[in-house]
């Protein structure tokens, strides 16, 4: 059944009709909420009030049929919503405690999984350290998978300026995470076996 | 520090005409994994959602209910609408109003008017006619003058004169 139609009848009471569509985009909105906050509890208010209103008001997305899907629809309002967010706490996102997942990587015992927190851990602080018109614009294309097209609707602005973006945002991603470029990857295990 | 501002176009070293694919970064980012979903969201949206239908009470769903209408039929319904609010309100103004009557106004002038006054006084004058006037006598005597009342006769009837009033008592 199509989104459209899952919504019809989602938007009438059908529950069926509700859990379907919420499994079928949840964890996109949740992962683009995570991604972009990084706060796991603030991404869950986001990923809880993006299907709300979506349920409450479908006439928005109806009308806004012809140009987006509603996946991009459903992350144009989580994008809308994580910005309010922003405002709110003036631009301060919840960060977790690095110490805490080492601590939790390290009980699990291999040296691999160590090093994969490390380098999870980096990739998440440069990603945060990102503008956020350039983190969101990297993240929806590079962890969502949407198209030029689709993500310059989703932001509001033309394929150009997603582009210019994405340009930005790697050129300040290959600074930020050099030590973990092939070169600077080799130098840490080699540190680590040190 | 997040920012929302992005850096000026000028800034740009050189504009991206096109997203180079760039598998090693791709690789990198792809170490960065979200945590899972707790199940408590899947509750709480549920909830939120049966909340939002089920125990919607019916005068409710009266007030905020809506009715989806296709657009040709909306936009005749408004014109509709405004052609008989026009042919009402012309119709209603196309009746002569008869003036209201004018309402004279009353005006209440004050004008003083004299009242005369009029004093009556009565007086009984008791005349003698051809009675000789009395001479003065260079002194009274010690008796009494003495009335002849030979020629007295008492009136048949009495005719009483009211005379105006005035400065000359007569």
């Amino acid at each position: 059944m199509t989104d459209e139609k899952l919504l019809e009848n989602a938007a009438k009471g059908d529950e069926t009709a509700f859990v379907a569509l919420y499994q079928r985009h949840r964890d996109m909105v949740f992962r683009f909420a995570y991604r972009l906050l990084q706060s796991q509890e603030t991404a869950e208010e986001i990923t809880h009030d993006c299907f709300l209103s979506l349920i409450k008001e479908p006439r928005r997305f109806k009308a806004d049929r012809g140009k987006a899907s509603l996946r991009t629809y459903l992350c144009a309002a989580a994008r809308n919503l994580a910005f309010k967010r922003l405002r709110w706490v003036g631009a301060e996102t919840a960060i977790d405690d690095f110490s805490e997942r080492l601590a939790a990587a390290e009980s699990q015992g291999p040296l691999r999984l160590l090093l994969d927190a490390e380098v999870s851990e980096a990739v998440r602080k440069a990603v945060g350290e990102l503008p956020t018109l350039q983190r969101e614009a990297l993240i929806l294309f590079e962890y969502e998978e949407l198209s030029l097209a689709e993500i310059a609707e989703v932001v509001g602005a033309d394929v150009g300026t997603v582009k210019s973006r994405l340009y930005r945002a790697r050129e300040r991603l290959r600074i930020l995470l050099a030590p973990y470029f092939k070169e600077g990857a080799n130098m840490n295990v080699e540190r680590c076996r040190l | 520090m997040n920012h929302l501002e992005e850096n000026s176009p000028d800034r740009n070293p050189k504009p991206a005409d096109e997203v180079v694919e760039d598998r090693e970064m791709n690789n990198l980012l792809g170490e960065w994994r979200p945590p899972d979903i707790t199940s408590s969201l899947d509750q709480r949206v549920l909830t939120s959602y049966r909340r939002q239908f089920l125990h919607k009470p019916l005068w409710r769903r009266w007030l905020t209910g809506s009715i989806s209408l296709p657009a040709p039929v909306a936009a005749a319904a408004a014109l509709l609408l405004c052609a008989t609010s026009y042919l009402a309100a012309r119709k209603a103004t196309s009746y002569t109003l008869e003036p209201a009557p004018a309402i004279s106004a009353v005006k209440l002038v004050e004008v003083s008017v004299p009242v005369v006054q009029q004093k009556i006084v009565t007086r009984v004058v008791y005349k003698n006619i051809g009675a000789p006037k009395a001479k003065e006598t260079p002194a009274p005597s010690s008796l009494p003058p003495r009335i002849d009342l030979a020629d007295f006769r008492p009136v048949s009837d009495i005719k009483i004169i009211v005379s105006h009033g005035g400065n000359d008592e007569k």
